[in-house]
């Protein structure tokens, strides 16, 4: 269904509108429930005893010194069907995945692997528990850099493989020899997209119950219904009898995306001893055992002509995926090659991933998961495209856009972009930013040791995760689909409760989805209850990531709704004694077109439809109607965002000065929603641009354990930003609406790398990697000086 | 916070600015903002944003959450908040334990 072909809605006009959230009583108040909320009578405490050492063979397991009445349990003890799961088989493709058990079995293979499991009465005692078992280990050699990991005599993080590659995946199009052959100019970079953290400020947590041959599992997690299968499969218990809530979640960003040893373990655990565990995860555990995100190291090769047209683009990833593969680790460094061609007409293009083991924590989907990698190297390479063109940065990028397209412009790598406008985001973007002025600004500022910048980024990405032909196992090789489940049942009063099978952690739906189920009823939203996060309710979903949640979950609820509006006007028609197709929705009243004196609100037909004492012949009583809604192709934000940077040149002291962002994300449902995402995901990417990175010394251990050497941005280091929007509807859905939840990071490190480069650009410098800390600021102003640091 | 349902200014302004997404940061924020607001009633943005920087939160960016205690501000009667009186005997353990601190 295209935007245009939309069914109308009430009128009513809950959509659009900046509704402040239903979510919100609750959590200002206090009264929020997450997972250390919620206590069983009865219930144990787990706490886990961890490696060390980032690469050894466990010698020996003492646990003599464990207080009576604490258990510890170890790998021989699990009687799992299976261990921690990997979805992708990508058709073709050889993934070397090694086992990934609960507890480590014989080795093991990063600092934090858990060797053994530690249940007792007491929340404390566990912890002190954990630490009276004494293992001994016979330290292997150890490998932390993937380059290093690749040659040849590199120590072996699993040593039966032979080699450190997981596996290597192309995707490309077009005449690639062809384009650097006709390029006047070629470009190569090295960009290091480094290791970060998804900072959810909740840590995980998880509480599970085994009852009455029935399992229940309360997880700090963004796939309660993905947990609720692997629970099953792994446990051997049957799906009807387990039960995974999602309660409230303080934030995710990808990080409880997974499948973790410790929600396993502690359903294992419940079912062994018959009572509930219940384990939180510490702040270093969540450094350390959570996984990661990025570590790429992309290799930049790009052609082109005299003029500014790109005839060829060719990137090499090499992906630091750590030790083990959780749920998607090999599959997101891939999902870079999906947006390869960014927002331009590049007639050939190609990327090679090279995935790689190394002693270090699994990396895996952390907000973006696979496009801000892309996006950064794609927007800082063209910067330094334009700059060895000699070329207009923006300039640079109007020549190379996709010219504005309504309905599909097919990639030359086979990816087709629903709908894009670049020229007017860019032009928007320049409505509220005036680059002379900023350049006046920063002449001002030089006398004083500052050097202001300004950087861009013109970005599109691909969310909406779905289409299941596309994305499944004989496509792309997730081994599962991308639809997404709604059922929208209306009460005998006609209040209304929408089940939906995505599982939000902040984002907003309980709000959002009810504007939409709203208009398409006739009712308020605030008579509507979104359900979600609990397998034991709604239908089965897909839960929430890639920011798919509105263009598919959303969606679903809209078909759901419709199918509950087409037969409430059968059931209006009838009572009226009019033709169904007659029947209107306005003004909250299902009325014969025309007169609007003749009309039954939901509640009306609610009652009619369960005191069936009057409905056309053969219809079924009752109004509660579910979807499952596959889409025909996924959903294509963009926008163009640029920052101000002031840079100490004394110092190497970054300061973000503004901060605008221009984002089309289509038909806004809700726009305070749409800026809220639109903030948090700038922090992201400026937090990795500027602060924040997951390090490893080359003896694989985390010297960024806690959140004194993490640094997360804090509120007096950011800009309050400015931001805008541009409406260009997706044909994919009758919403016109794409995903917003990532598109801020996608953008951010991009946009802010490239205002920094700019700024030092005066002082010599003409590239750096990120995270731009003051210490790495300040050595690239001296190198360049040709001063020795 | 609440008096009832009579939220308190700075859960209605967090409320209606968007100051909040997860929840998970909330009541810390907005405590650490009743003692921003308490020292300091009409503070700049630079002030609110490092008033508030022993608190992180992952979701905002910290943008409404700024704009929310810089609303309340202006909400709570020229930027003085109502402290409710003190539970009955509070002035006297405050006291007590106060005696038991020697410089």
């Amino acid at each position: 269904m295209s935007a245009t072909e939309a069914p109308s809605t009430t009128g009513n006009g809950h959509i659009g509108r900046a509704l402040r959230r239903k979510e919100d009583p609750r959590l200002i108040t206090g009264r929020g429930s997450y997972v250390d909320d919620i206590n069983f009578v009865g219930q144990l405490w787990a706490a886990w005893v961890r490696s060390p050492e980032a690469h050894a063979k466990i010698v020996s397991i003492d646990t003599s010194a464990v207080p009576e009445g604490v258990r510890v349990f170890t790998h021989d003890d699990l009687d799992m069907e299976a261990g921690l799961p990997m979805a992708w088989v990508p058709p073709g493709v050889e993934v070397k995945t090694p086992d990934h058990w609960v507890l480590a079995k014989g080795e093991v293979k990063h600092v934090g692997d858990p060797v053994a499991l530690v249940v007792g009465d007491d929340r404390y005692a566990v912890v002190d528990a954990a630490e009276a078992v004494v293992v001994e280990y016979d330290p292997l050699p150890v490998v932390t850099d993937p380059e290093a990991a690749l040659e040849s005599g590199s120590a072996l993080v699993h040593s039966q493989f032979g080699t450190n590659k997981i596996c290597e995946w192309s995707l490309g199009g077009g005449d690639l020899d062809a384009g650097f052959a006709e390029a006047d100019v070629v470009i190569e970079r090295r960009v290091v997209n480094h290791r970060i953290a998804g900072g959810a400020i909740e840590p995980r947590g998880v509480l599970a119950e085994w009852r009455a041959d029935r399992l229940t599992v309360y997880s700090s997690t963004q796939v309660p219904h993905f947990l609720r299968l692997f629970l099953s499969l792994i446990v051997g218990v049957s799906e009807d009898r387990v039960r995974v809530v999602a309660p409230e979640v303080g934030g995710a960003f990808g990080s409880k995306l997974n499948i973790y040893a410790e929600e396993i373990g502690c359903a294992w655990a419940s079912m062994k001893l018959g009572r509930p565990v219940k384990w939180i995860e510490t702040r270093s555990e969540g450094l350390m055992v959570t996984h990661h995100g990025r570590d790429q190291i992309d290799k930049v090769r790009v052609g082109a002509k005299r003029d500014g047209t790109i005839t060829a683009w060719h990137t090499t990833i090499i992906a630091d995926c750590g030790a083990y593969q959780t749920l998607l680790t090999p599959m997101i460094p891939p999902l870079s090659a999906f947006v390869m061609c960014g927002v331009y007409k590049t007639p050939a293009v190609q990327t090679d991933v090279i995935d790689v083991m190394t002693n270090k924590f699994p990396t895996d989907a952390i907000r973006g998961a696979g496009r801000p990698e892309a996006t950064h190297l794609i927007e800082v390479v063209m910067d330094q495209l334009a700059e060895e063109l000699g070329m207009d940065r923006l300039e640079l990028r109007r020549k190379n856009f996709i010219p504005p397209f309504s309905d599909g412009h097919e990639t030359p790598i086979g990816v087709a972009y629903d709908s894009g406008n670049y020229e007017l985001a860019l032009d928007r973007l320049l409505q509220h930013i005036d680059v002379d002025e900023v350049r006046a600004q920063a002449e001002q500022l030089r006398d004083q040791g500052i050097y202001r910048g300004i950087g861009f980024c013109t970005y599109t990405e691909i969310c909406g995760n779905a289409p299941s032909r596309i994305v499944g196992p004989g496509g792309f090789g997730l081994q599962g689909g991308g639809w997404e489940s709604a059922t929208v049942r209306v009460h005998a009063t006609g209040a209304v409760t929408l089940y939906t099978g995505t599982s939000p952690h902040g984002q907003g739906h309980e709000t959002g989805f009810a504007q939409i189920v709203a208009d398409r009823l006739g009712i308020d939203p605030q008579n509507i209850e979104v359900i979600h996060g609990d397998t034991q309710t709604g239908p089965f979903g897909l839960d929430t990531y890639g920011s798919r949640s509105l263009a598919v979950g959303g969606e679903a609820a809209a078909r759901a709704a419709d199918k509950v509006a087409t037969k409430a006007k059968a059931i209006v028609a009838h009572q009226l004694e009019a033709d169904p197709a007659d029947i209107v929705l306005e003004d909250g009243k299902f009325i014969v077109r025309g007169s609007p004196e003749k009309g039954m609100a939901l509640g009306d037909v609610a009652g009619a439809a369960y005191v069936p004492e009057n409905l056309p012949e053969g219809m079924e009583p009752g109004l509660d109607e579910q979807t499952f809604y596959d889409p025909d192709n996924f959903v294509f934000p963009f926008g163009a965002h640029a920052c101000v940077v002031d840079v100490d040149a004394e110092t190497g002291k970054v300061d973000v000065v503004r901060y605008v962002a221009v984002d089309d994300c289509g038909p806004p449902i809700n726009p305070l929603l749409i800026d809220g995402q639109v903030h948090g995901g700038i922090t992201h990417g400026l937090g990795q641009a500027l602060f924040e990175q997951i390090h490893y010394d080359t003896a694989g251990q985390l010297v960024t354990g806690s959140f004194v050497d993490y640094a997360l941005p804090t509120a007096a280091e950011l800009p309050s930003y400015e931001t805008d929007r541009t409406v260009t509807p997706s044909p994919v859905n009758s919403l016109g609406v794409k995903g917003v939840g990532e598109a801020g990071t996608i953008a951010g490190s991009a946009t802010v790398t490239n205002a920094v480069i700019d700024a030092l650009r005066p002082l010599g410098v003409t590239y750096l990697d990120m995270p731009l800390t003051p210490m790495r600021v300040w050595q690239a102003i001296n190198e360049a000086k040709g001063a020795t640091p | 916070m609440a008096d009832g349902d009579k939220l308190h200014p700075l859960q209605e302004a967090f409320w209606n600015d968007h100051g909040l997404q997860c929840g998970y940061c909330t009541p810390g924020m907005i405590m650490a903002a009743a003692d921003l607001l308490q020292r300091n009633p009409n503070p700049t943005e630079e002030e609110v944003r490092h008033g508030l920087e022993g608190n992180l939160c992952r979701c905002t960016g910290y943008h409404n959450i700024v704009k929310a205690v810089l609303d309340a501000a202006k909400m709570g009667d020229g930027g003085t908040l109502e402290t409710p009186a003190p539970p009955p005997g509070a002035a006297q353990t405050a006291e007590a334990v106060a005696g038991e601190i020697k410089p």
